[in-house]
């Protein structure tokens, strides 16, 4: 492989060898290609601009010291991306004060909302109707529970706090949400690991 | 003999919980981490339950980063001084400037020793000779770590490779499922067999794994793989001994089988 045949076409999985052996236009396509999408989630837990362009930078240069680690076999390179880019933003989050967060304004501005690019709804297109599809059909204590772990980084005890409820339905909401989450992708075919 | 875990699963039901999350103290992570290597059940529960919570931060929505974003990535990762190349398992197998403007640094002996003019290009042929991670996608061959040749021929078709500048055809076998025809796998022999799985007309979506069938009907197991379109393709390198396999497969965690080569290889 000749490395200026590196282009916008080159594969996502490509982009990554390339980038763990330092070649330039790799790491250029490949942050071009994610930025959206990693300071998207940054800034959907962040929930402030110059934090989320932070954690984004941070995601990104991560992402590209341990590209050699990527295992195909472990999943897409998409998730793979979105799962550093979170943790990085639930570590950087969790040092400041906790922001009030409304998990249901959150699912139904943001997680619900359409303005997907047309390239993107081609990568994740089906994926995510059956993402909010499933996470729909979620009791909305459940969805909320779910919602403030997952995107925030939320303890049980801090959503029993956020939600005044005691902490032993907190924890019962969290692992419903996650064991009925999973009960639906069963059920709608979306495959297990 | 089977060695049994420490302490109920139960004891470690909220800990299993919060360490899917990534919120677990790390106090606790501790003690979870020892039972999670003594337990399949709990092992298998982080590994669903992580994915899934993976699979949930597809639905965050992209956003235009503040202007001057790109340019300002690009320059923190031209001011690393270097990285070190690690594989798969995080050993570390080789060290390479990476500085996308930096003098090659550290490599740069070989680089004058190849009196190259180009210390780029001798840098990227010499990370390439170190990186141990077998990654490979349609477009490119790796084997052993290097590169060799690279994939032609339109997705849906069999394939040829061009190692070394030489063609080579693969032993192609088609995908069924429920007897219709759903991809192909394309074995290529060499040192190390690669085979490229290409799916063209799949309906779930999710994780998958792929396997090879013993002739005494045990399975080896291929990896992890994830469908998140009608047409995916994966790649993967066969273990030795594979051309005594019976059969592959594609198999959901279930167990459910959603494609079979149904000839024998
Ligand atoms: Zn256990």
């Amino acid at each position: 492989m000749e490395f200026d045949e590196i282009s916008p076409e080159t594969t996502d999985e490509t982009l990554l060898l390339a980038m763990a052996q330092g070649i330039p236009e790799a790491i250029t396509v490949f942050v071009r290609r994610f930025q959206r999408r990693v300071y998207g989630l940054a800034l959907m837990i962040a929930n402030d601009e110059p934090l989320a362009e932070e954690i984004a930078q941070e995601s990104l240069l991560k992402i590209w010291r341990h590209a050699a680690m990527y295992d195909p076999r472990r999943g897409s390179v998409t998730s793979w991306v979105l799962t550093i880019t979170r943790h990085v933003a639930i570590d950087r989050v969790r040092v400041r004060t906790l922001p009030r967060v409304d998990p249901e304004a959150l699912y139904r501005d943001e997680l619900q909302s359409d303005n997907r690019s047309p390239e993107e709804e081609v990568v994740v297109g089906d994926s995510v109707e059956f993402l909010r599809y499933a996470l729909e059909q979620l009791p909305p204590e459940q969805r909320r529970a779910l919602i403030l772990a997952s995107f925030y980084g939320r303890t049980a005890n801090e959503i029993a706090v956020d939600e005044s409820i005691p902490l032993g339905t907190a924890k019962t909401r969290i692992r419903s949400g996650l064991r009925n989450l999973r009960k639906q992708f069963t059920a709608e075919g979306y495959l297990n690991p | 003999m089977k060695r049994f875990p420490t302490r109920d699963c139960e004891y470690f039901d909220d800990d299993r919980v919060a360490f899917i999350f990534g919120n677990l103290d790390p106090e606790r992570a501790l003690n979870f981490e020892q039972h999670l290597g003594e337990c399949e059940r709990c092992r298998g529960e982080v590994a669903v339950g992580s994915s899934d919570i993976d699979a949930l931060m597809l639905l965050a929505p992209e956003v235009d980063p503040p202007i001057g974003f790109e340019e300002r990535v690009l320059s923190s990762i031209a001011a690393e001084p270097s990285t070190l190349l690690q594989n798969e398992r995080g050993q570390r197998i080789g060290e390479l400037t990476t500085s996308c403007h930096a003098p090659v640094g550290r490599l740069s002996r070989r680089s004058r020793a190849n009196g190259s003019r180009h210390p780029y290009r001798q840098r990227s042929r010499l990370a390439l000779s170190m990186v141990g991670v077998v990654v490979i996608a349609i477009g490119s061959f790796v084997i052993g770590g290097s590169v060799i040749g690279r994939l032609g021929g339109s997705s849906s078709s069999p394939k040829s490779v061009t190692v070394h500048g030489r063609a080579l055809a693969p032993l192609v076998v088609s995908l069924t499922s429920a007897r219709s025809d759903i991809g192909s796998a394309a074995i290529y022999q060499g040192s190390t067999a690669w085979m490229i799985v290409d799916l063209t007309n799949v309906k779930d979506r999710g994780y998958v794994r792929c396997r090879l069938t013993e002739p005494d009907g045990s399975a080896v197991d291929l990896g992890r793989f994830f469908v998140a379109r009608s047409h995916t393709s994966w790649a993967t390198p066969l273990p030795a001994g594979w051309s005594h396999a019976r059969e592959i497969e594609i198999v959901t965690s279930n167990g459910r089988v959603v494609a079979t080569s149904h000839v024998k290889l």
